[in-house]
């Protein structure tokens, strides 16, 4: 009797806490942190990789609109998240749908993002992602998605009904909108941290894996049986050019010999770094990622011409 | 297996059912089966530390039925010292193996000489501090026969490894769990219902209390060189706050914990920050601890010093005074090691033992003074001028617990107390910090006003109508889940 009062009481109480703690968990959103919503959308058909230049720049809206299509979804995090390799592989299976037939796939490629800070940089059990979002979140299409939120949301839960953070919005196509002060010493003094931090410390840690490089590779056939894949090379800052160059300087040799291997086309943006506005020396503004993702959308549409002109010749 | 943990949160439930509902009708069976509760839960952080637990505990079992089977005294003494040998010196290799190293190649160094310094790094099994006093008092309870040798094996194991105190306290002795265990327990429903009360006053304190003070006081002592005197001052109030929400924050899990099993453990935590002197503070905090080396060290030294006393006055003092003194030093001395293998520790466990003696000497003094100046012992300006001064010893003391090092403590100290003191507190802390603060004050009124009892929530609410008194409990538990800090790890398991 005791007993099955004190369960009674128990489990009424439980059950108004759990109810109470999942109308706060729906409450997360794009406001919540940069990753959160990537994890609580539905699968898709179409993705962008890459790391944060991708997550700031490509703009599935813009790209969904050249190629008249709706379901372009950015599927990009940060280097330190979403290098390539078996957890980001991994990842990229849960998120596609396998339905998928025509998809489209966009992989950005830069340096850094086939190298790896480890003292081994082919040694896959150590990478950094292993201990991130990507490799825990085992479901990355429900919301709210509680797992993630316990496991990796790192604010107090209170910040999901309160005090957003308006400088940060993850769109729900999984573009990343960061907003900073653009006048001119905010982003000289931004500038230069980033370049020294990349000059004098992350120089030296990168080192290329040919793991990673191998990971892009099997990305791509991966992604082949579902669509088409684009590799595309984000512009960067004439002084993070400078760093790549003589950090990677075979970096383009190596991306063309894949683009030749597995037959997908690839966009190097690189010529036109100097004609856009940065935030930091290595992500784009957002106006200026409006501009690159109409470039990238509309010579996608230029490829696919191209193949279809080829094809009504045979 | 943390408390504060999705895993706990999971086992405890599962435990709780099969040992009420599966396992009541035998003693036997449900001993057996805390029992391997136990180990799972501990075994969760590490298995390979749970064979020495379980290795320390099958020892121990077979050292006191020796102990008692001894025939002669002197058989049964070579017994006790085979187990304190064992149970001290697996304490020593796994806790103080690298202090001991380091600072035996710090004092050749001294003389010149330069040692290389070992790389063999032991890792500290969590629990290890606790669970060795527990098994000390077992083997020394049954020397001086206050206690019978257990032939059960199953009880002695789960009096020695009972999993709500395994890992951080309360030191159950088991002259006192053990017949908890050898009887059968009887639900009841207030015991069960205090203690999830009891759960969710020390997940509050742990979660929202400790872990919210820990971000800043591990600011600004991990960078005290760039603080002011004010901030440095705020940062000994937080780490001050922090470790008494994160440790008796613990006891109430374990305590809690136990109810709802039917077992009744000792109160670790009586309000130790209300205390008026030194010597409340420490009837008061880590009990447990406090009166284990009280009976096992302080009071065996003093007799066995008084024993050898021939004379009324030693060294200008009368001897019972010489006594206290000796074997306090000694007593906090080793206090003081026992939290950790650092001098850090030693230093605040002997200024602890020194106002202890200050407090013994000035008694008299201080009667004849409140006298002299027409104050009685209970006049709020005197109760509230010792409680202060009691807690900024206290507080000060605490700088060396959390100190990296005694030079750094006392930079920390010295740079308090400089013209920077006079300053406003500047750190990152933004809303968080005003957080911690708004919540450690709500917690100190709510233990201020529930005092009288246990744990403060005990008796808060017992006349208020149902909803009302879910409400509360409702809002500490939302509390709990919406401004829980960064977990931290609990500090004593450091221990």
């Amino acid at each position: 009797m005791h007993m099955k009062r004190f369960l009674l009481s128990s489990t009424l109480f439980l059950v108004i806490l759990l109810i109470t703690f999942y109308c706060i968990f729906i409450q997360a959103d794009g406001y919540t942190d940069p990753f959160y919503l990537r994890f609580a959308t539905p699968k898709k058909h179409s993705l962008i990789l890459g790391t944060s230049r991708a997550a700031q720049t490509i703009m599935p809206r813009i790209l969904n609109q050249t190629l008249s299509r709706n379901d372009l979804f950015n599927y990009s995090f940060t280097v330190g998240h979403s290098s390539y390799g078996p957890t980001y592989l991994e990842s990229i299976k849960r998120k596609l749908n396998s339905d998928a037939k025509k998809g489209i796939f966009i992989i950005s490629v830069d340096p850094w993002s086939i190298s790896s800070n480890t003292e081994d940089p082919n040694d896959s059990s150590s990478f950094e992602e292993l201990k991130l979002a990507l490799s825990g979140t085992r479901f990355v299409n429900c919301k709210p998605n509680i797992q993630y939120l316990l496991k990796y949301y790192d604010k107090r839960f209170w910040n999901l009904i309160f005090n957003p953070d308006s400088t940060m919005l993850l769109h729900d196509d999984g573009w990343f909108e960061l907003t900073v002060p653009m006048d001119s010493a905010s982003v000289e003094e931004r500038t230069k941290i980033r370049i020294q931090d990349y000059r004098n410390i992350y120089s030296s840690q990168y080192k290329f894996s040919s793991v990673r490089f191998n990971y892009v590779i099997q990305t791509i056939k991966y992604l082949q049986n579902f669509g088409t894949v684009y590799l595309v090379r984000l512009p960067v800052h004439p002084l993070m050019m400078q760093i790549e160059s003589k950090q990677m300087p075979d970096f383009n040799d190596k991306i063309q010999k894949i683009a030749g291997e597995t037959q997908v086309d690839y966009l190097d943006m690189t010529d036109l770094n100097s004609a856009f506005t940065y935030v930091d020396g290595n992500h784009l503004h957002k106006d200026s990622g409006k501009k690159v993702s109409e470039i990238i959308g509309n010579w996608i549409m230029e490829k696919k011409s191209d193949l279809t002109r080829d094809l009504n010749v045979q | 297996m943390l408390f504060n943990s999705i895993a706990f949160a999971i086992y405890l439930p599962i435990v709780f059912l099969l040992y009420w509902f599966v396992l009541n009708k035998s003693l036997r069976t449900q001993n057996l089966f805390l029992l391997v509760s136990g180990f799972v839960f501990y075994g969760w952080w590490d298995w390979r530390f749970l064979l020495l637990l379980v290795g320390m505990a099958v020892s121990n079992y077979f050292i006191g039925i020796s102990i008692e089977s001894s025939e002669t005294e002197r058989k049964s003494k070579s017994w006790l010292i085979i187990g304190l040998v064992v149970n001290i010196g697996v304490l020593c290799i796994f806790k103080y193996f690298n202090f001991f190293i380091e600072s035996f190649i710090d004092f050749i160094y001294l003389f010149g000489y330069n040692l290389p310094h070992s790389s063999t790094r032991i890792v500290l099994p969590v629990g290890i501090s606790f669970y060795t006093f527990l098994s000390i008092s077992y083997i020394i309870d049954i020397h001086k026969k206050n206690l019978h040798a257990n032939r059960n094996a199953v009880e002695v194991l789960l009096s020695l490894s009972f999993f709500p105190i395994i890992l951080a306290g309360p030191i159950q002795r088991p002259s006192t769990l053990l017949p908890q265990i050898a009887n059968k327990r009887v639900f009841e429903y207030d015991r069960a219902v205090d203690g999830m009360k009891q759960i969710l006053w020390g997940l509050f304190k742990k979660v929202v209390i400790a872990d919210n003070c820990a971000e800043f006081a591990n600011q600004i002592f991990n960078n005290s060189a760039a603080y002011s005197g004010s901030t440095l001052l705020l940062g000994a109030v937080f780490f001050a706050i922090q470790l008494y929400g994160d440790f008796s924050g613990y006891s109430d899990i374990a305590i809690g914990t136990a109810r709802l099993f039917g077992f009744n453990l000792m109160r670790n935590f009586a309000y130790p920050y209300f205390s008026r002197d030194i010597a409340a503070f420490w009837q008061r905090w880590h009990i447990s601890l406090t009166t284990w080396f009280r009976d096992y060290v302080f009071l065996p030294l003093s007799f066995a010093i008084s024993y050898r006393m021939t004379k009324e006055r030693i060294l200008f003092m009368k001897s019972d005074l010489f006594i206290y003194i000796v074997a306090s030093i000694l007593t906090w001395f080793l206090t003081g090691l026992w939290h950790g293998a650092n001098y850090t520790y030693i230093i605040w466990g002997m200024i602890h033992g020194l106002f202890l003696i200050l407090y013994q000497w000035q008694k008299k003094p201080r009667k004849k003074l409140l006298k002299r100046i027409g104050l009685n012992n209970d006049n709020p300006f005197v109760v509230l001028t010792e409680t202060f001064i009691t807690l900024a010893i206290v507080a000060v003391a605490w700088i060396f617990f959390r100190a990296n090092s005694i030079e750094h403590a006392f930079k920390y100290i010295s740079e308090i107390f400089s013209s920077s003191l006079f300053t406003f507190p500047q750190f990152h802390g933004g809303i968080n910090a005003y957080i911690a603060l708004l919540f450690s004050g709500i917690a100190i009124l709510i233990e201020w006003f529930g005092k009288e009892h246990d744990h403060p929530i005990a008796g808060i609410g017992s006349n208020w109508p149902k909803t009302v008194r879910w409400a509360f409990y409702y809002t500490i538990a939302m509390s709990i889940f919406l401004f829980a800090g960064k977990e931290q790890q609990f500090i004593y398991f450091q221990f």
